[in-house]
This record gives structure tokens, C-alpha cells and sequence, in this order.
């Protein structure tokens, strides 16, 4: 009687542990594919490029640019793309630096390679 | 029926989500009107946000400093300190934020503008959506204007 309890008990305990498993396998698979998703992407970006992960009013926007890139070009582009206001002035803001003049390339602000950057509708605060 | 608020926030959450999982901000939806949100600052810490939409779009939504539980809104240590957006009544300082009017509450600076015109106030600058104004707070709190010295 005592041996069909533990028996009982250690089935529940393998099923449990069976569906926690289940479950970082599963994570695991999802992790793998963004890696061979991110690998996918680096192997596009030739010399010179630069993979750009936007932050904008309209969700994220990733594109891949020259480094030689105006910053003003890549904000038409991203305004453009996600069919954001033209009427609006923008501004790209990589950590703590708005990337102005926007005249200026993306290179010269020391972008290389990938980078996350913000794009919104300029202003201070009042 | 959903009301205009919910549909209107509803649309303006998708872009919202999308930010706040490609940046890994904590965004947890209480109801159709109410979120809350925490953001990371430049100094590695973290600041949140209660943030209410009823009447959103005919009233901009209001956006109060919080605790991580999102329990408290009266704590100034919950408040950055800097300037410009970051304003040191503890109010996020714009034309989009309901509680930067001094007719809603008693911090707001601004008792010159109209809160019912706030889409059109030359301050708001295109900055009409959820997302774009969490964009905005995150840019100010990792900005040269945030100062990591909270209010309290």
C-alpha cells in the first residue's frame, strides 16, 4: 500500500519535472532560433554597413545602412517606412547624444557595426 | 461596447508592446485604460510609471511616477530629478501628460495651457501616442538632462 503511495507520488513528481522539461527545451528552441535569426542578419551586414535597431513612435524598425549614411537620410527613411507624420521634425538619439547636425554621417558619431538608436519628435521639455 | 479611450488606447498599445519588448521595458496592463511601465535609466536604476488614459485622445493621459508595485504615486523617491520634461514638482512637464495642468493637479506647471487643446499646444510637437511619449520619458532618463539624484 505504502509502495503504491511512493509510486504514485514519484510518477506525479516525473511528470512535473517531464513538463518543466518541456518547457526550457522549448525555450531553449526559441533562444536558438533568434541566435540563428541574429547570425542571419550579422552575415548581411557587409564592410562598412551598419545594422540600425530604431525605436520609433511605430514600434522598432531595423534596417541595414552604409556607414557613409547622412543621418538625415536615415530619418526620411524610417519616417517613410512606418508611415510616421512628415509634418513632425524628428530627431535620432543614440544613448545619451542626439545625432546632430543631421548632415553629418552616421560614422562620424562612432556608429559601427549595429546599434540601437530612438527616433522622435524633437523637443526639450517646457 | 468599448468606449472611443478604449479603442483609441487599444490601437496605441500595439507599437507600446512592440517598444517595450524589443527594449525591455516592464509594461504590465491592469485594464484597457490603466499601464504600467518601468524604464531604465542612465544610471542603471529603474523608474515607473501608473499611467491613466481615461478620455485619451480629448484629454492627454496622465502619466505619475510610481513605485515598482505601482502601489504608490505620492513617493518623491520615486520621481527622477533633472530638468526640462523631468520637472522638479515630479511631473513629467508637456502638454501630453493631463497632470503637467495646474487645473488637474496642484504639481502641474502649467496653468496657461488648455488641457482640452493639448494636441495642438506648439509644445506637444507631434508627440500624440503611448509610445511615442514612453519614448520620450525613456530618452529624457537617459539624457544629459536627467540627474540620478531622485527627488526624495
Amino acid at each position: 500500500m505504502e509502495n503504491t503511495e511512493e509510486l504514485k507520488q514519484a510518477e506525479a513528481n516525473l511528470a512535473h519535472t517531464e513538463a518543466e522539461l518541456k518547457i526550457v527545451e522549448a525555450a531553449e528552441r526559441e533562444l536558438e532560433h533568434e541566435i540563428e535569426e541574429e547570425r542571419e542578419v550579422i552575415h548581411e551586414i557587409k564592410a562598412h554597413e551598419i545594422l540600425l535597431d530604431i525605436g520609433t513612435p511605430k514600434g522598432l524598425f531595423k534596417g541595414i545602412f552604409p556607414e557613409s549614411t547622412k543621418v538625415s537620410t536615415v530619418i526620411e527613411a524610417v519616417v517613410e517606412k512606418k508611415g510616421l507624420d512628415k509634418k513632425d521634425t524628428f530627431e535620432l538619439v543614440h544613448g545619451d547624444k542626439i545625432l546632430q547636425p543631421t548632415d553629418r554621417s552616421l560614422e562620424s558619431f562612432g556608429l559601427k557595426h549595429k546599434a540601437k538608436l530612438e527616433l522622435v519628435a524633437t523637443g526639450s521639455g517646457v | 461596447m468599448p468606449t472611443a479611450a478604449e479603442l483609441t488606447v487599444a490601437e496605441e498599445m500595439v507599437a507600446l508592446r512592440e517598444l517595450a519588448a524589443g527594449r525591455g521595458w516592464r509594461l504590465k496592463e491592469i485594464d484597457p485604460l490603466h499601464f504600467h511601465l518601468g524604464l531604465p535609466a542612465r544610471d542603471q536604476s529603474w523608474f515607473y510609471m501608473l499611467v491613466d488614459c481615461v478620455n485619451h485622445p480629448v484629454q492627454p493621459p496622465a502619466w505619475n511616477w510610481c513605485d515598482a508595485e505601482g502601489t504608490h504615486t505620492d513617493r518623491p523617491s520615486d520621481r527622477p530629478g533633472g530638468s526640462g520634461f523631468l520637472h522638479s514638482k515630479g511631473v513629467v512637464c508637456a502638454p501630453w501628460n493631463r497632470l503637467a495642468y495646474t487645473s488637474v493637479d496642484s504639481r502641474g506647471p502649467h496653468g496657461d495651457w488648455t488641457i482640452g487643446e493639448w494636441q495642438k499646444n506648439s509644445h506637444t510637437k507631434g508627440c500624440t501616442t503611448l509610445a511615442h511619449m514612453a519614448l520620450r520619458i525613456y530618452i529624457e532618463l537617459n539624457g544629459p538632462r536627467f540627474d540620478p539624484k531622485r527627488l526624495g
